[in-house]
């Protein structure tokens, strides 16, 4: 995939996850990591970035476990932000829906279709 | 993950990232790993989820570079990208910008020259001109998550022939800082998400901006009438006269204004304050939740109180 259409994808993710609660870094990472195929590498710049940007705050917790874990809260600058990205996505991903649906929504329909237009007998 | 680390640091000292921020992002992967550790994640699988400092790095560091680079720095990069030959001395202007800074400015050239700081993604601008319409815009802005980036973001500059007169100006941006200086425009519209604006020492006629957390600043500036709609943007006004009505609406943004003057103004919010010294204005209406007008002047002619519907808001007149 496109690193950079990735990216956007993951900021995207990394956006909605903090809309819920405040995280500290691992736990953004390994929670994304279970439904996406990312790594710390895409999502650490990410969250530098969106910080920089004021979109998150960050501050300390003392952990009973070890080191002490740096939480990201949103700001509401970065809520907006969020809302402004997650309509865009959805109007576009709305769009690529309607032209990829355009050839049918199930395999045997669009099999069905294919078929008869290379002129192939269904097997 | 030791030797992770050691190349983590070799790698953004290598680019001249400076100390105190490589210092900080070794912390911060730190800290991240012994999370990991925590989580009992073998050795073998922390190498596939911290990935390749170099790539890391790298990333890091093109970040970093437009991160701390002042206003100056940037506008030395500024570079010539197109000219046109006005074909009169009216023009209407397009600006339909993601992230992108725009500075609009008249100077002595009888040319309209369009500058920019070169990027890798300068084949998504579109720049026309017809003899009557500048449009700048960007291609991608129908999946902005694409290019999302904030880094990307480069900056603009238009400038005008001196005596230009812009008839529409109309700006659709997310991110985008826009500045106006020393412009005529007749109908001026606004439409942005999170982007700032200054305008300085600009006469327009109809005014209208949209804003949802960006601030909007005048200063020197003459309106006919001017509607402002933010949510929790600020507005501040300095030496700027609408000749009519001025109509703000927010839900949490201030407003502050200074040594400027309005026939109306008709202030509608839930919690923003709106705060005036030396504002002169002839009628005055509120309708607020918690918001409050006060306005202190040196000049004690009356103020009219034309409307006034709040629950815990009030107006106070000085």
């Amino acid at each position: 995939m496109n690193a950079q259409f990735k990216r956007g994808i993951v900021e995207l993710c990394v956006l909605s996850q903090l809309v819920q609660k405040d995280m500290y870094g691992y736990e953004i990472i390994s929670d994304l990591a279970r439904s996406i195929d990312v790594n710390e590498n895409t999502i650490y710049p990410i969250l530098r970035r969106l910080t920089a940007e004021g979109y998150f705050d960050t501050y300390l917790v003392e952990s009973s476990e070890g080191a002490p874990r740096k939480y990201y809260k949103m700001t509401e600058r970065g809520f907006h932000y969020y809302l402004s990205l997650r309509e865009e996505w959805d109007a576009f991903i709305g769009g690529v829906y309607h032209i990829i649906n355009q050839g049918g929504k199930k395999n045997e329909e669009i099999f069905r279709r294919f078929a008869s237009r290379i002129g192939k007998k269904e097997s | 993950m030791k030797k992770f680390l050691e190349d983590l640091r070799h790698e953004l000292e290598k680019r001249k990232v400076d100390s105190k921020t490589i210092d900080e992002i070794i912390a911060d992967h730190e800290e991240m790993i012994e999370n990991a550790v925590e989580e009992g994640v073998s050795e073998e699988d922390l190498e596939s989820k911290f990935g390749n400092p170099e790539q890391l790095a790298e990333e890091i560091f093109e970040d970093q570079a437009c991160e701390g680079e002042s206003e100056d720095e940037r506008d030395k990069k500024l570079v010539l990208w197109q000219e046109f030959n006005p074909e009169s001395n009216e023009i209407d202007i397009e600006t339909s910008i993601v992230n992108d800074d725009i500075e609009i400015i008249l100077a002595d050239t009888d040319k309209i020259q369009v500058y920019w700081i070169k990027n890798h993604h300068q084949e998504n601008y579109i720049l026309t001109y017809d003899g009557k319409t500048l449009t700048l815009s960007d291609k991608r802005k129908n999946f902005r998550f694409y290019i999302s980036n904030i880094r990307r973001n480069i900056k603009f500059r238009i400038v005008l022939p001196e005596g230009t007169m812009i008839n529409d100006f109309n700006h659709h941006g997310t991110n985008s800082d826009v500045v106006c200086r020393n412009l005529k425009i007749d109908q001026f519209k606004i439409n942005t998400t999170n982007g700032d604006f200054m305008i300085d020492n600009v006469t327009a006629g109809k005014t209208d901006w949209h804003s949802v957390n960006g601030d909007f600043k005048t200063r020197k500036s003459n309106f006919d009438s001017l509607v402002a709609n933010m949510v929790s943007g600020d507005i501040s006004m300095e030496n700027t006269t609408v000749k009519n009505d001025l109509e703000i609406g927010t839900v949490s943004g201030d407003v502050n204004i200074r040594n400027s003057q309005a026939r109306e103004l008709d202030y509608h919010t839930v919690s923003g304050d709106f705060s005036g010294r030396n504002f002169m204005v002839d009628e005055v209406s509120l309708r607020s939740v918690s918001g409050d007008i006060s306005i202190h002047n040196d000049d004690k002619r009356p103020i009219a109180i034309i409307k006034k519907k709040t629950v815990s808001g009030d107006i106070s007149i000085n």
